[in-house]
């Protein structure tokens, strides 16, 4: 495994050259990257001498307590409709994607119901989750700041495939049981609470959604 | 099992994991005057502070080189009074690890008396490499301040 740095074979005969890969090697490991040629000269990287500074900067790293991380979390997926943060736990989401046209459907005045959008090359139900559980509809001021967040969230159930626009996406969260709040019964109790639990997320209460619910309603309001 | 794999100069070592507790970085090492030339000094782990060896020293006499790859292995270890604590390993090229049958462990019958650690081999296709007995390493480190066993302080009774 004798190599000197100044070969770069992979840049010269492997992958990386410039009329093309011709190494014997390849035949073998297939890219340079599973190579030991490759492999060492990535170590030999590491028989460099300290920089000035680094053995400060690692032992002010070091002393640092190191910050428990919650067992038993839960991952939610966050995102926006309208005003308003909601979460849906991140087993149900099959994937997020951009924007794609809506083709409505004739003869369904309902507004729950969007149309149909082609996803892979599949049609599947696009449903408006604002109006489903009676969202007010986003500050026009906020509505121009631009569309270049909005995505598609696609999300399945025991086979059901259901696709909602969402007006921002921010990602998987992590939230531990203990950190979810009751929704206050003044709330819950009215007909279109689709809350189950309120979280705290940064500066913001999140919603997250009672799926059970939601999922039934959306078949009903399909049908 | 997994071992990792580190050097000391040329000569490749391996332990095994599963004491080990945190692969850190080269750090500024408080040194402490009147200990042996192969106590590289203390630091600030955590909040806990950690005497580290520097294991070329003890073993080849000569100190590790300051490279990018030169880090500190913190294992944990049982003091002679049960009382869990942590000792840092200085050592070269800490870069791999490796998985290893339990089969590949053999002893030559060997036993050092400076070096009880030393005994155990890991075989290899075309090579041997030595491996550091964690059980038995802390245990070469009793004249240390840090690690003094109990038993040293005269007991009245």
């Amino acid at each position: 495994m004798e190599t000197r740095q100044e070969e770069r074979c992979w840049k010269r005969i492997g992958v990386w050259a410039k009329d093309g890969p011709r190494c014997p090697e390849l035949e073998r490991v297939i890219h340079c990257r599973n190579c030991e040629v490759f492999t060492q000269a990535g170590r030999n990287l590491l028989e460099r001498d300290l920089p000035n500074e680094y053995k400060e900067e690692w032992g002010q790293v070091l002393l640092e307590k190191k910050k428990e991380e919650p067992t038993g979390t839960f991952p939610v997926v966050t995102f926006r409709i309208e005003e308003e943060w909601l979460a849906l736990p991140a087993r149900f989401f099959a994937e997020i994607i951009d924007t794609v046209p809506i083709h409505t459907v004739p003869h369904r005045k309902r507004p729950v119901l969007k149309g149909v959008v082609n996803v892979h090359g599949e049609i599947q139900l696009c449903i408006s989750l604002g109006h489903l559980i009676e969202l007010e509809a986003e500050s026009p001021e906020r509505e121009k700041m631009g569309r270049r967040q909005e995505r598609m969230m696609v999300v399945s159930k025991d086979g059901d495939v259901w696709v909602f626009p969402v007006k921002e996406i921010h990602g998987i969260h992590h939230i531990h049981p203990g950190l979810f709040q009751n929704v206050p019964a003044t709330v819950a109790k009215s007909k279109s609470s689709f809350t189950k639990r309120i979280f705290n997320w940064e500066d913001r209460h999140v919603a997250l959604l009672d799926d059970e619910l939601l999922f039934y309603s959306l078949k009903r309001s399909v049908q | 099992m997994l071992v990792l794999i580190f050097y000391l100069g040329d000569t490749m070592y391996t332990m095994k994991c599963d004491r080990v507790r945190e692969i850190a970085p080269m750090v500024k090492l408080k040194q402490v005057p009147h200990t042996p030339d192969y106590f590289a000094g203390l630091f600030n782990y955590r909040g806990v502070v950690v005497p580290v060896v520097d294991l070329r020293q003890l073993i080849q006499g000569c100190p590790c080189r300051m490279r990018l790859s030169t880090r500190i292995i913190l294992v944990d270890y049982l003091r002679e009074d049960q009382t869990p604590a942590v000792i840092g390993l200085m050592a070269e090229r800490v870069t791999d690890a490796a998985r290893k049958s339990q089969d590949a462990f053999v002893s030559p019958g060997l036993t050092m008396q400076d070096a009880p650690y030393l005994g155990g081999f890991i075989m290899e296709e075309n090579e041997m490499i030595q491996y550091i007995d964690l059980d038995l390493l802390p245990k070469a480190f009793r004249f240390l301040p840090m690690l003094e066993g109990r038993h040293d302080v005269p007991v009245k009774d």
